[in-house]
């Protein structure tokens, strides 16, 4: 992501310049590493009529950026290791010709609670008021969120395919150590599971680690 | 040592906070060594890529507790950083542990060489500005000691800081050299091991370490929010505690080796174990973190003052100043008492101390902990206005600026 793609203009284009003063479209400059969740949180912020004037990665020069796009608003995603530098220019007021406020000295805490459990925070420029800034930051934070679900999902599938498959190695194990059939293994792998209070995925995962352990063959 | 037998927290499980670097040791030597344990916690430490995250992740509860940089409880409970939650302290993590360093080139340029006067390297860089010459220096936070002490030996040099001649920039401690490297900054002020490893890759001159500008300056310290300090007392005793028989082992210097191996596999650092080694104890060891320990890890209200009189000097507050009764908020003194009365640690007999009074007595016992300026002044806990006096201030408006 670079600063070429700056000027991602939404439906506020074809406005003349007096009816977007009046719309609530805000320039926006994003800063996330993370190009799917870029994307994903630039559509929504075009969907809702505002500018996405700039999208930025971390190792780029965001004061310069800053500087030259003049945002309204810059979203960044919480973990982003450039949040100090723009912190920095919240503080160092002078080198900036408009100047950035951390969002949050006036804002309703339960949005910015919300905000940091979705990690997202923003900066505004000095004098934007909340009622502007807040449905910026509620289609931010509902982006954020759905990112979040869709990588758990993912995370989770894969999860499940891989106790599924350890489930199978492990009762497969059992069936041929303790001579038991199937149904009998797996209920073997299910009580020590919950003696130990971990799913049966790991329960299976520890018995494999543990035959492997048993398999290898000693010190000459 | 059971820690926690003397405390019952009201909450077990806590999460805290951390960043990446050589001095997060404490906390991660308190979880290693089952300090947190014995205190009755279950301590489940968080890495944070920044200082701006972890703040707001310990402003709005996503943290119990987090590593911050000293002058971060300050700017917080003053409202200076935007955010405006008030934070505490109970204890000093660290010391010192970063240095300055310049570009080769520049440092050429300059005539600084290592191991000069850091006031005569600060004089350099004011006749270099004086004849037209431009530097970009970076720091690593708004409010950090780095940011400060890195003015405070600019100044040291008659070096005009309203001028447009030094331009500062914040950037992440792991991006420093390559920054330098590339041209885009000339020098920096950080925490180890980046000077070592820029004098190391043969980049930049050491210039100086931050403990010769402020000897006894203090750097990180545990921060937990005023609100939780007070729903948690004795869990706050209890994690001060835990912390506090970490501090007292690594003051030991056997512990250095494992304790650098446990950075390796945490994967604190990706750095060569060399550089850990050297910034902790090897010859190169400018800068090497002192960790607190005993009375210079008790949070006192001077240091948090010299920190707020710097928001005042640098314009990051505006505004009239309640220092008394900011750094009377900010430390939370008693927590620290009982967590060592706890553990028979040495006790402070009081809450400040004359700044730069050299070898100054803090302990009930007599002990006495060292704080020196450079620049050879103090900072009279009883008369914080002539700090700022001393620094060009009109006294009307130094007077006014302090308002108790």
């Amino acid at each position: 992501m670079s600063i070429c793609n700056e000027r991602v203009r939404g439906n506020t284009q074809s406005r003349t310049p007096a009816a977007r003063r009046q719309a609530v479209s805000l320039r926006v400059m994003l800063v996330d590493d993370d190009d799917a969740r870029t994307a994903f949180v630039t559509q929504a912020l075009l969907a809702t009529g505002n500018d996405v004037v700039a999208r930025l990665s971390s190792t780029e020069d965001l004061l310069a950026a800053v500087r030259r796009v003049q945002p309204d608003v810059v979203l960044v995603d919480m973990d982003n290791p450039a949040r100090d530098v723009l912190d920095n220019c919240a503080a160092v007021t002078q080198q900036v010709p408009r100047p950035i406020v951390f969002f949050a000295r006036n804002s309703d805490p339960d949005t910015i609670a919300a905000a940091v459990r979705a990690g997202v925070t923003a900066y505004i420029v000095d004098g934007l008021s909340e009622p502007r800034l807040k449905p910026i930051l509620d289609v931010a934070i509902a982006r954020f969120r759905e990112h979040q679900k869709l990588r758990d999902e993912l995370e989770e599938m894969r999860t499940r395919l891989a106790d599924r498959r350890d489930v199978e190695r492990a009762k497969a194990m059992l069936g041929k150590l303790r001579k038991l059939d199937e149904a009998a293994a797996y209920a073997l792998l299910r009580r020590s599971a919950m003696a130990r209070r971990i799913t049966i995925g790991e329960a299976a995962r520890t018995m494999l680690a543990a035959a492997e352990l048993f398999d290898t063959p000693g010190e000459p | 040592m059971k820690a926690g037998l003397r405390f019952k927290p009201e909450s077990g499980q806590l999460t805290v906070g951390y960043m990446p670097l050589l001095d997060s040791a404490p906390l991660l030597w308190a979880a290693h060594r089952g300090y947190f344990h014995d205190a009755g916690l279950s301590v489940n430490l968080v890495r944070e890529v920044s200082w701006a995250s972890l703040r707001d992740r310990l402003a709005y509860g996503a943290l119990d507790a987090a590593q911050c940089l000293a002058p971060m409880p300050v700017a917080a409970s003053l409202g200076a950083d935007g955010v405006g939650v008030p934070i505490v302290t109970g204890l000093c993590l660290s010391h010192g542990g970063s240095a300055i360093t310049l570009s080769r080139s520049i440092a050429h340029r300059l005539g600084i060489t290592p191991g000069m006067n850091p006031v005569e390297s600060a004089r350099a860089v004011g006749r270099f500005v004086q004849t037209g010459g431009r530097l970009r220096l970076a720091h690593v936070f708004a409010f950090s000691m780095h940011h400060y002490l890195l003015r405070d030996w600019l100044a040291l040099g008659g070096v005009d800081l309203d001028s447009e001649a030094i331009e500062f920039r914040v950037a992440p401690p792991p991006q420093m050299v390559r920054l330098l490297e590339s041209g885009a900054v000339d020098g920096f002020c950080v925490g180890e091991p980046w000077n070592t490893a820029a004098m190391r890759g043969n980049l930049g001159v050491i210039v100086t370490p931050t403990s010769a500008i402020w000897e006894g300056n203090v750097d990180k310290v545990l921060g937990v929010t005023q609100e939780w300090a007070t729903t948690h007392p004795q869990t706050h005793r209890a994690l001060i505690a835990a912390v506090m028989l970490a501090l007292r082992d690594l003051a030991t210097r056997d512990v250095v080796r494992e304790m650098t191996g446990l950075l390796l596999k945490r994967k604190v650092l990706s750095v060569p174990e060399a550089w850990i080694d050297a910034a902790f104890h090897g010859p190169d060891a400018i800068s090497p973190p002192r960790f607190a320990h005993g009375l210079t890890a008790f949070p006192r209200r001077s240091q948090m003052m010299w920190c707020a009189l710097q928001m005042l000097r640098w314009r990051q507050w505006a505004k009239p100043l309640p220092l008394a009764a900011l750094s009377a908020q900010v430390c939370d003194g008693a927590a620290f008492a009982d967590a060592a009365a706890a553990l028979h640690f040495p006790l402070p007999a009081y809450d400040t101390v004359r700044e730069g009074g050299g070898e100054v007595e803090l302990g009930l016992d007599g002990t006495t902990i060292e704080s020196r300026f450079i620049s050879g002044d103090q900072l009279d806990p009883e008369n914080p206005a002539a700090y700022l006096t001393a620094r060009g201030w009109l006294p009307d408006a130094a007077q006014a600026v302090i308002t108790g």
